[in-house]
Formats: C-alpha cells, sequence, structure tokens
C-alpha cells in the first residue's frame, strides 16, 4: 500500500493549455479545466475527439506545461517542480509503444533505472510484476513478438514499475481485445484497492460505467459536468451513461453554436 | 520513494539501451561493421584481378592494322613496318586509304564505327572487331616529312591498347632513325653523355601519407555519414514512431540528459562503422592488395602509425560535429521515413566541405579551418601527410567544438515535448501537406530540368518559335501536372489549385502601378551586378536579343517577352507551385523557395539575383492578395516596361512613375484579401 500525501490526489484550477499551430494559427486545446481527484478514487474523463482530454492529461502528467492555471498532483505544483511529479505518477496512454528489440525485462530494468531504481532492488520488483502480470513465459522475448495483450502487460508493468500513487492513463484500451481491456480494467480496479487514485480518459462508455465512482464530461476544452453517475444522471434527466453524454454534449454543441453565430 | 538517478546514470541507461536495440538489429549491424571489414579486401583483390585479366587478354590479342604507306619512301616504310611487327603480335593488310577515304568519308570524319562497319561492308577485312586501325600516311607539303594518322576505335579498350602499342612502335622507329641520321650527319649525337635521373626523396610514409590525406577526409566523412545516420535515425526519428517519446518524456529525468544518451549512441555506432571501414581499407592498403598494388605501387602503404593516430585525434571534433548535427536532422523527422529523405540532401551537402583536401596545395588557414568539417578535413590530410602545423590545427578542432556547441545547444531541445506532441496533433493532415509541398518542389525542380534539356533544345533550334513553344507549350502542360498531381491529394478539382479566384481591386491596380518602381530598382541593380560578375559577350548578345526583340517589333515582342511569360510563368509558379507549397510552409519559406526556382529556372548565373527577387515578390504579392491574378498583372507589366525601355527609339519612364508605384504599395498592403478567395 502506498503512503499518499494530505489532500487531493490531483487539483486542477482554470488549467489552461493553446499552441500556435503553423497551419491553424493558434489553437486553444484547454480552456480553463477545473477538477480534483481524491485518494483510491477512478475518476473517468469522457469527451468527443478534440475536446481536450488528452492535452490536460498531457500536462497533469507535465508533459506538456500549462498555458495558464494551476494542477498539484500529489500535492506537487506540475509547473514548479515536473520532475517530482513524474516520481509520483505512472502514465500511460493507448498509443504507447515498447521497443521493440528489447525483452519485457529489460524495458522494466531501463525505466527502473530512469526512476533510480538499482541493483537487488530493482531486480526483486522487476521479478515481482513478472509475477503480478504472468510475464514469465515471455520474460525474455523481443517486445517485437508479443502479442497486443502481451504489451498491454508490459507497459502496464513500466507504469506502475516504480510504485506510484497516482495513475494517469490515456484511453488505455484503444487497440484491446476484450480480454486484454479486461485485464486493464481489473489491474485499475486493483490500484483503486490499493489507495491509487486512477484518472483515466476513454471512449468506451461501459467501461467508464463499470469503473468509475466519478466522471467528468469536457467538451471544448471546458468541463461540462462532474459527478457520480447517478449525480449526472439526476442532472440530465437520462438513466444510460451514454445519454447523458450525448445529452450534455449537445447542449454544450448547441450553447457554443449560438455563441458563435452572436459573435459573428 | 525512489531516489533522483545522477545524470551520468541517466545517460548510461540510455546509451546502453539504444546500443542494445543497435546490436539487435542484424542486418544494420552486418551492413555497418561485418560487410566493410569483408567487402573492401573482396573488392580491390577482384578488381585488381580483373585489371590483370584485361591487360593480359589484351596484350595477347592480335592487332590488325589496314595501312598505306605509299607515299613513304619504301625505306621509311619498311622500317614502320618491322617496327610494328616486333612491338606488337600483328596483322597486316595494304589499302589504299585515299580510296577508302573517299569512298567513306565518315572516317576522315572521326566516326570510328563507321570504320568498323565500312570495313566490314568493304570486305576489306573480314573481322572489324575493335582491334582494327588503319595507319596512313597523309600527305605533307614538306616531302621529307612523315605525316602517320592512325584511326582506331576510341570507346574499344583493345583499340586503345593496340594504338598505344602501334604509337610506341612508331616512336621507337623514328628514334633508331633519328639516331642513324644523326651519327650520319654529325659522326655521332652530341648529346650523348648527357643522362637524367629523377630521384624521389620523399619517404614511402611521405608518399603513402600524401595518398591517403587525400582520399580519406572524404571516405571517413561518407562512413560516418552512412553509419551515424542509422543509430540517429533509430533514436531519434524511430523513438517518435514507435510511439516511445511520449513514455520517455514522462519519466522523471531531464529530456535534455536522454538527448545525451542517445547522442552518445550515435556517435558510438559513427566512430564503430568509422573505424571497421577505414580500418579495413588501411589494411588492404598495407597488404597492397589488387587495386592498391596499382595505385601505391607492389609495396602497398607505408603507414605511420604515429600519424593516424595524430590524424584520429585531429579529425575527432569533426566526428562529434557530424553525430550531432545527423542527430538534429534525425530529431525533426516525425517518422523512420521521413528522416531517411531529410538525410539525402544532408549527406551530399556534407561531403562538399571536405573537397578542399582533396586539393594538396589548399592550406589549413584561419578561414578554412573555421568552416564546418573543412578544418578537421584539412587537418586530417595534413595529419596523415606529416606537415600538420600546431596552430592551425587547434584553431580547426577549436572551430569545430564552436560549431559543435551550437549543433548540441539546439540537440538539447530536440525532446521538446511542446514541440514534439504538438506536432502529432493532426499528424494524418500534416502529412498530407507536406506530401503536397513535396510533389510541388518535385514539379518546380522537374520544371527547371525541363526548361534545361527541352527548353534550350527548342531555343537553339528556333529563338523565337523554340520560345513561344516552351511558354505556351511546355510550361502549360508541366502547369497541368502540377495542379494535378496536388489536387488528387487533396480531393479538389485541379484548377482550383491554380489561385484563379478574383483579387481585391486594390491588389489588382496595386500591382500595376508597382511595376514601374520594380523597374527603377531592378535596372540599378542589374547594371550594379554586371560590374561584380560581368556577363560574356555571348550571353550579353543573346540577352538583348531577349530584351529588344530584335526583327520582332514591339508588339510582338511585348507578346512574347511580356504576356506569355506573365501568363504562364505565373500560372505555373504562384499558380500550382506555390498551391503544394503553401500547405506546408510559412510564407517565408515559400519565398524562398520560389525564389530559388525561379532564378533556376531562367538559366542564367548573371540574372540570379534579379529573378530570384522577383520570383519572392510575386510570392508575397499572391499570398497576400490570395490571387494569381495581381502577380500575373506584375509580371506582365514588369517585362512590358523592360521591353519598351530597351527599343532604341523608347522615351525614358515618366519621372514620377516610379512615385505611383510606391503609393500603390502603401494603398496595397492594407486592403484585405477577398473572403471569397479559392481556398
Amino acid at each position: 500500500m502506498t503512503t499518499q500525501p494530505e489532500g487531493q490526489a490531483i487539483q486542477a484550477q482554470a488549467l489552461k493549455k493553446s499552441f500556435v499551430d503553423p497551419r491553424r494559427g493558434r489553437v486553444e486545446a484547454v480552456r480553463g479545466i477545473d477538477l480534483e481527484c481524491r485518494w483510491g478514487e477512478i475518476f473517468g474523463l469522457l469527451g468527443p475527439n478534440g475536446a481536450g482530454k488528452t492535452t490536460t492529461l498531457r500536462m497533469l502528467s507535465t508533459i506538456l506545461a500549462p498555458s495558464d492555471g494551476t494542477a498539484l498532483v500529489a500535492g506537487i505544483d506540475v509547473s514548479e517542480d515536473p520532475l517530482e511529479v513524474r516520481r509520483r505518477i505512472g502514465f500511460l496512454s493507448g498509443t504507447t509503444g515498447l521497443y521493440p528489440r528489447l525483452t519485457p525485462r529489460e524495458t522494466l530494468r531501463y525505466f527502473g533505472q530512469l526512476h533510480g531504481l538499482e541493483g537487488d532492488a530493482l531486480e526483486a520488483r522487476i521479478e515481482e510484476l513478472i509475477d503480478t502480470f504472468s510475464m514469465r513465459e515471455y520474460g525474455e522475448a523481443r517486445c517485437e513478438t508479443l502479442s497486443t495483450g502481451q504489451k498491454q502487460k508490459v507497459s502496464i508493468a513500466r507504469a506502475v514499475l516504480h510504485d506510484p500513487p497516482v495513475l494517469i492513463l490515456d484511453e488505455p484500451t484503444t487497440g484491446l481485445d476484450v480480454l486484454a481491456s479486461s485485464a486493464m480494467i481489473d489491474f485499475v480496479e486493483s490500484r483503486r484497492a490499493a489507495g491509487t487514485c486512477v484518472l483515466f480518459s476513454t471512449h468506451v462508455l461501459s467501461e467508464a460505467e463499470r469503473l468509475c465512482d466519478r466522471i467528468g464530461v469536457i467538451f471544448h476544452g471546458r468541463v461540462l459536468a462532474i459527478g457520480t453517475l447517478d449525480e449526472l444522471a439526476e442532472r440530465t434527466g437520462k438513466r444510460w451513461l451514454e445519454d447523458i453524454f450525448r445529452e450534455l454534449v449537445r447542449e454544450a454543441g448547441e450553447s457554443l453554436e449560438a455563441q458563435e453565430s452572436s459573435a459573428q | 520513494m525512489s531516489r533522483s538517478p545522477s545524470r551520468f546514470e541517466i545517460i548510461r541507461s540510455v546509451y546502453v539501451t539504444e546500443l542494445i536495440g543497435l546490436v539487435r538489429d542484424r542486418r544494420a549491424l552486418f551492413s555497418a561493421l561485418v560487410l566493410p571489414v569483408l567487402l573492401y579486401p573482396v573488392m580491390f583483390m577482384a578488381h585488381g584481378w580483373l585489371l590483370d585479366v584485361s591487360k593480359e587478354t589484351i596484350e595477347s590479342r592480335t592487332v590488325r592494322i589496314a595501312y598505306d604507306l605509299t607515299q613513304a619512301s619504301e625505306a621509311v616504310a619498311e622500317r614502320i613496318l618491322t617496327a610494328l611487327g616486333q612491338e606488337l603480335p600483328i596483322e597486316t593488310l595494304e589499302v589504299d586509304a585515299a580510296e577508302l577515304i573517299e569512298l567513306y568519308p565518315s572516317i576522315e570524319e572521326g566516326s570510328l564505327t563507321a570504320v568498323e562497319q565500312e570495313f566490314a561492308e568493304a570486305e576489306l577485312l573480314i573481322d572489324a572487331g575493335g582491334d582494327t586501325l588503319l595507319l596512313a600516311q597523309r600527305e605533307t607539303a614538306d616531302p621529307e616529312r612523315v605525316h602517320l594518322a592512325v584511326y582506331y576505335d576510341g570507346a574499344s579498350d583493345i583499340a586503345n591498347e593496340a594504338r598505344k602499342r602501334v604509337r610506341t612502335a612508331l616512336a621507337n622507329a623514328y628514334e633508331s632513325m633519328r639516331a642513324e641520321r644523326i651519327d650520319e650527319l654529325l659522326g655521332g649525337d652530341p648529346a650523348h653523355g648527357l643522362e637524367v635521373d629523377s630521384v624521389d626523396v620523399a619517404s614511402e610514409k611521405d608518399t603513402s601519407g600524401a595518398f591517403l590525406g587525400g582520399i580519406l577526409p572524404l571516405i571517413a566523412v561518407f562512413v560516418l555519414l552512412s553509419g551515424g545516420s542509422y543509430a540517429a535515425l533509430t533514436a531519434f526519428a524511430g523513438e517518435r514512431e514507435s510511439g516511445t517519446l511520449e513514455t520517455l518524456l514522462v519519466q522523471p529525468v531531464p529530456a535534455s540528459t536522454i538527448v545525451w544518451g542517445k547522442l552518445c549512441a550515435v556517435l558510438t555506432t559513427g566512430m564503430a562503422t568509422l573505424v571497421c571501414n577505414t580500418g579495413s581499407l588501411l589494411v588492404c592498403g598495407v597488404l597492397g592488395l589488387g587495386t592498391f598494388k596499382e595505385l601505391v605501387g607492389e609495396g602497398g602503404l607505408a603507414l605511420s602509425p604515429a600519424r593516424v593516430a595524430l590524424g584520429a585525434l585531429v579529425f575527432m571534433p569533426a566526428v562529434v560535429l557530424l553525430g550531432s548535427f545527423l542527430s538534429l536532422v534525425c530529431g525533426r523527422a516525425r517518422s523512420f521515413r521521413e528522416g531517411q529523405v531529410a538525410l539525402m540532401p544532408v549527406m551530399l551537402v556534407a561531403a562538399l566541405p571536405t573537397l578542399p583536401a582533396l586539393q594538396s596545395d589548399v592550406e589549413l588557414d584561419i578561414v578554412l579551418g573555421a568552416v564546418p568539417l573543412t578544418g578537421p578535413a584539412l587537418a586530417l590530410r595534413d595529419a596523415l601527410r606529416g606537415s600538420l602545423q600546431l596552430g592551425p590545427a587547434l584553431w580547426a578542432s577549436f572551430a569545430s567544438l564552436a560549431w559543435t556547441w551550437i549543433a548540441l545547444s539546439r540537440l538539447a531541445g530536440l525532446l521538446d515535448a511542446e514541440r514534439v506532441l504538438q506536432s502529432t496533433e493532426g499528424d494524418r493532415e500534416a502529412a498530407a501537406a507536406k506530401l503536397m509541398s513535396q510533389r510541388a518542389l518535385f514539379w518546380g525542380w522537374f520544371a527547371v530540368l525541363a526548361m534545361y534539356v527541352a527548353g534550350q533544345t527548342l531555343q537553339s533550334w528556333n529563338m523565337t518559335a523554340g520560345l513561344a513553344l516552351t511558354l505556351w507549350g511546355l510550361l502549360p502542360l508541366l502547369t497541368f501536372f502540377t495542379a494535378r498531381s496536388i489536387a488528387r491529394r487533396g480531393g479538389t478539382p485541379w484548377w482550383r489549385e491554380l489561385n484563379l479566384g478574383l483579387p481585391h481591386p486594390a491588389h489588382a491596380l496595386a500591382a500595376v502601378l508597382t511595376a514601374p518602381l520594380l523597374v527603377e530598382v531592378m535596372l540599378p541593380l542589374a547594371e550594379a551586378i554586371q560590374t561584380l560578375l560581368p556577363m560574356p559577350t555571348r550571353q550579353a548578345a543573346s540577352f538583348s536579343f531577349l530584351a529588344q526583340g530584335v526583327d520582332l517589333g514591339l508588339a510582338l515582342s511585348l507578346f512574347l517577352f511580356a504576356v506569355s511569360p506573365g501568363v504562364t510563368e505565373e500560372l505555373f509558379f504562384r499558380g500550382a507551385v506555390l498551391s503544394g507549397l503553401r500547405r506546408d510552409l510559412s510564407p517565408v519559406r515559400c519565398a524562398a523557395w520560389q525564389a530559388a526556382l525561379f532564378a533556376a529556372i531562367h538559366l542564367s548565373i548573371y540574372r540570379v539575383v534579379p529573378t530570384a527577387l522577383l520570383g519572392a515578390l510575386l510570392t508575397i504579392l499572391t499570398l497576400r492578395a490570395r490571387s494569381l491574378w495581381p502577380a500575373m498583372l506584375l509580371h506582365m507589366t514588369y517585362n512590358g516596361l523592360i521591353v519598351y525601355a530597351s527599343q532604341e527609339a523608347a522615351e525614358g519612364l515618366p519621372e514620377w512613375l516610379p512615385w505611383l508605384g510606391l503609393g500603390a504599395i502603401l494603398w496595397f498592403v492594407p486592403a484585405r484579401a477577398r473572403a471569397a478567395s479559392p481556398r
């Protein structure tokens, strides 16, 4: 069990991100996100394509610097001390790849070394993870020869190698078959039991429905609603998450169109 | 909680991981390290063996000679034939050369294939192979003088060898006849007793060092580029392609430290390739294998280990610089393939600075020492020759390290997530835009080549008609293919790529009014360039013809030199090509490429600056107006004014006209382009 610091696991206030694209000019990917994730909670971030989910998760995992606003992860400001934040998070995305010519064991050793693990402690941790994720059979095979599910297991093991108190997962089940997705869901649930805060984005609403303690829906770089499934159902008057999601996005879309037409 | 690893530990981890990846790529390992070790000895031995075989074959061949020595005295003819017989295994046949040449005039013109064919047709020789020569005496005004012509097929190795042997035989005959004549007239050779011996005082090490110093810098750079580029591609572009970069960037280590680890792997691979390649090459040289026997003699190269070690030391900054440079190029690529495409021109350009080392009289001085790669290349050459001077060598190393520092400072930001990840947003769209811009550039340069080949041919046939055909036949065809190629990718009709939407009236009017100002600027510029780089008379005459439209009359001249290029060149450059370029490049880069293409297509180094400036200006105008029409109007008016001004009877332009252009620019700049532009 990881010892968590005081306060919220993740706190974001008025978080914004804009960048200049040579072709599209200034793009505002995130226009002010406020959210809080608690210890031992699974928080699902939902939104249509281009809503700003990935950019938000990248800011929280310190890969991108926020243009404005603040974000604390495990009590540490992502802008002030990104390296310390990185020590406390495990990050995994659906597009995450593995080094094709390294074995799972070498992959874990490499990332363990980057986290400052070494010697017997590192080797013991690698063995533990190999057992946990049943990777012994292919622990010495090159990653390029592994199946998608096996690769996903290696990626998950890599993300939790340093036992992070916060997990940030960006569409972790994208491209996985039913069995591999199921393994991922089991893993996320096991982390909740260990007190880890899990923030994850997904397009698979059934996953969110099953896993999440709370859900945040974002659209056009802004949070539309945050709450438990029941709270969101009450707010929208819909029963199923898919209907809730559609209703929230439809309302926001209409409101946005009205704003744009009045601006013109 | 884990501890913070030190910078050294991070670099070591990244370095080892990269090396494991490279070493496990068996094909790369084989081609970079194993193949050169095996290839060089096999290559040199095979080449040497082939040379020997070829020489022996040629020497054993019987040479057939058809001769006509009727103009020579009997004694001379006999001496020549005797000398030939002593020198060669020959078959001779006496012919009447005059008759033969009259019958087949191509022999006199030197058409060698025809010589053989016609020999065969005339049945003078049954086998008219490449070893057939016709030896004939030409008539001379001086009856005492013997003037022989040897007709041979220069494209045939055997005929060339036969010619050499014939010349040796004739020289021997001449020498012996001359000696006899001198003896007869003077009772002995007055120069007898004077013998000249040339003694090479250079040591074998110096000779070998001079030979190696000439070729090794160029080879070393090529080898480093080929070996290091694969490592750089794998370490940087490959990381992005395999999707591991985002994971790496979320680790608690600075991105710049990761870059250092990767750079070390690139340098190690480059060095290993260099050592294997040059090591194998030098061993072949020392053993005098095959070709080396021809190049440096039977003994092979005499290498000085001290000189080689010193050479390696002074060349080291170049290794680091090249490694950093390769990493910089590959780090900007979004995929392995894109990196490969980016590296191709880099490899050619990077080899150029080493060319001065091929010239033995080029000295390593302050200026050349500061040029990237040139300094270390010259220092390596001098070290191998044993003539390295400490001061210039230190300066070259210092300058290289300074260049390396600049490259490294850029390299540190290579894995900047803001840049790397933002550029992946809409990657498909970006890749499509890039492809369209690459296609536009391809067609632009293809047009330059087509102009060199087809345009020049047409215009050399008939200047006026050729120019008209080039402008109204070749260019529209290229415009169509370029626009279609870009439109296919974008899924639009091809004519939409020509930017033919109507412009804002202010832009169109301003373009016409700006032309006189442009003429006022360009003419003094052209004069200044003429002073610095005078145009040869022949080209000036040709240019003058183009400008004045000699014998064409003003109307036809205006059509040919103003309206035609104004329409067709603009449709191609600012229409089709710019349409592709603007998809991926900034306006400044578009203008730069357009300037380069427009200058290149005008086929004259003396007009590079004005045409480049005009190309850039017309591009900016088109981008600003979002329409091709203003550029067409400006181009036509500008060319028209030049044609008019060059007419002998023409009066000068009114002095106020250029000022109108200045006003037009001020009017033009704030005017907004029409919203209903083509895109």
